[in-house]
């Protein structure tokens, strides 16, 4: 078949299929690294296997190797199926997956090695960020180009959120890794002090906002009112949620940095706008819940769209929690503690994991010319495994954290400490325990998951669709 | 038990976690609960 009469479905099966893999890798090394918090000896004295070298491996792999291929899959499907043409360009869309999946081998071999730029969720030294630099102007280039080539009069809201993604993490990328390269593998941020702090948070909160929400949001829009069979609730709400999520994200980052030589000033205002923050977040799922309205039978027997739905529930409870632990006074006693970690994850696990997940599972049969997955009981064993799992994983971080808190706090009537750092570290072994088998859990789903999709796609000679005629230039709105 | 129950309730710290916690708790079983309550319903009876 003529490729100009066809979708580009070869990337996004590329993507899809690792976005699995990756997924399973980096949530095995969480599961690990999390072990090793209970069970301290599982380090084997090997350097390489510290938790302080597999950590930024884990965060990596779960972001950007599993996060990141699940964006690059269903931005690709999104912006053809919903402009009705094409990729921009197949040759380009080829070099961002293989140009990716380099990236995410240099981070696997380079952490473990100790090779650091010591940047949370920016480690990577110079080389891999040009490498990484090179491969985000190409998806521009291609997402961009291919929405400039659409059939279709307007540009459907998912297309704003991928679109805000990857351009803001274009700037945070290149404004957050300025640095002098001393070495082969070893540089040093051009920010002194204070400022580099401010900037490593300005960059670290927005990579939450854009790359872990914005993006995510727009898969959110396109599969949850798919899947669902209804029109998303209000498209004026999601407009109106875009612009007030993606002008209020940018001034949150000093709320990682309260009570810290950051200016007083800086931390205040961070706090204020994590609190504005909570108005356009619960608009993104109040539109993502009640685009269910008059589909919620359907949650009785489509595991796909309970694995979206639920997913929009812990984005809710996880942007309630952010900006509560942004004041001052709750974030005296979260700070530094397992809460954080807890939050963290509600995010990561509830919200992002379990939104690709059903949005893989919609999407991969079709990629392969499937009506379905292979099994549907499955699909269903994988969300019961998954919800349990971070429900225990945040349940054992908040008792863990509010303990550790506390226990940090205790002051006896002459000013001492009433616990030691020791016996808050034992108070904690019983949820770190909790917290790797909740996190085992979740594991265990990502090899049901992989193991459905291996009978789904095995022996299929995938083909790629026709692209799918606009039928009216001016539909009514 | 009283030097925890004092560090929990005692102060606005303790306090304002402890609220926080328990509204994210709250979220959960609304949502647990009108799911069910929205599903059970027959086919498009909900308003569209």
């Amino acid at each position: 078949m003529d490729t100009q009469t066809t979708y580009n479905y070869k990337v996004v099966r590329q993507f899809a299929i690792m976005a699995v893999v990756w997924g399973i890798v980096g949530m095995a090394v969480g599961v690990f690294i999390a072990s090793e918090l209970a069970f301290p000896a599982l380090n084997f004295d090997i350097p390489w296997l510290t938790f302080s070298r597999l950590r930024p491996l884990h965060t990596n792999a779960v972001i950007f190797a599993f996060g990141g291929s699940a964006l690059f899959a269903t931005s690709y499907y999104v912006v053809q199926r919903t402009c009705h043409t094409r990729l921009f360009s197949d040759g380009l869309a080829a070099f961002t997956f293989w140009g990716w999946q380099l990236v995410i081998l240099s981070a696997a071999i380079t952490l473990p090695l100790g090779i650091t730029s010591s940047k949370e969720y920016a480690e990577l030294e110079w080389p891999i960020d040009i490498l990484i630099t090179l491969v985000w102007v190409t998806y521009a280039i291609v997402f961009f180009g291919t929405i400039m080539k659409r059939k279709t009069p307007h540009i459907y809201v998912a297309n704003w959120f991928y679109g805000a993604f990857i351009l803001t993490i274009a700037v945070l990328h290149l404004g957050n890794n300025a640095e002098l390269p001393v070495s082969l593998w070893k540089s040093y941020s051009v920010y002194p002090g204070a400022v580099d702090a401010m900037v490593q948070w300005w960059y670290g909160h927005n990579a939450v906002g854009f790359f872990l929400t914005a993006a995510f949001l727009g898969m959110m829009y396109y599969f949850v009112p798919k899947q669902a069979g209804r029109p998303v609730y209000s498209y004026r709400l999601s407009v109106v949620h875009f612009w007030a999520l993606i002008s209020t994200y940018m001034w949150a980052g000093p709320h990682h940095l309260h009570y810290t030589a950051l200016p007083d000033w800086t931390q205040s205002a961070g706090m204020v706008f994590s609190l504005i923050l909570l108005a356009p977040s619960w608009g993104g799922m109040i539109n993502g819940i009640m685009t269910l309205s008059g589909a919620w039978h359907k949650l009785r027997n489509d595991p796909i769209l309970r694995f979206l739905v639920v997913s929009l529930s812990f984005y809710g409870m996880s942007t309630f929690e952010g900006p509560m632990m942004a004041i001052k006074t709750v974030n005296a006693l979260s700070h530094y503690t397992d809460w954080t970690v807890g939050h963290v994850h509600s995010g990561a696990l509830g919200w992002v994991g379990l939104v690709s997940i059903g949005s893989l599972y919609a999407m991969i049969p079709k990629l392969f010319g499937k009506e379905k997955m292979y099994s549907s009981k499955l699909l269903e064993v994988h969300f019961w495994i998954a919800t349990i799992g971070v429900v225990l994983y945040i349940v054992a971080m908040w008792i863990s954290g509010v303990m550790q808190g506390l226990m940090w706090r205790a002051v006896n009537d002459d000013g001492t400490l009433t616990y030691s750092f020791v016996e808050s570290l034992q108070a904690m072994y019983p949820f770190y325990v909790l917290r790797a088998a909740g996190g085992l859990l979740y594991l265990s789903g990502m090899f049901v998951m992989a193991y459905n999709v291996w009978k789904t796609v095995a022996g299929v000679k995938a083909v790629d669709p026709a692209v799918v005629p606009v039928l009216d230039a001016h539909p009514a709105h | 038990m009283d030097l925890w129950m004092k560090l929990l309730f005692g102060n606005w710290i303790g306090l304002l976690s402890m609220i926080v916690i328990f509204f994210t708790i709250g979220m959960a079983v609304f949502y647990t609960y009108y799911f069910m309550k929205e599903s059970s319903k027959e086919d498009n009876q909900d308003g569209q």
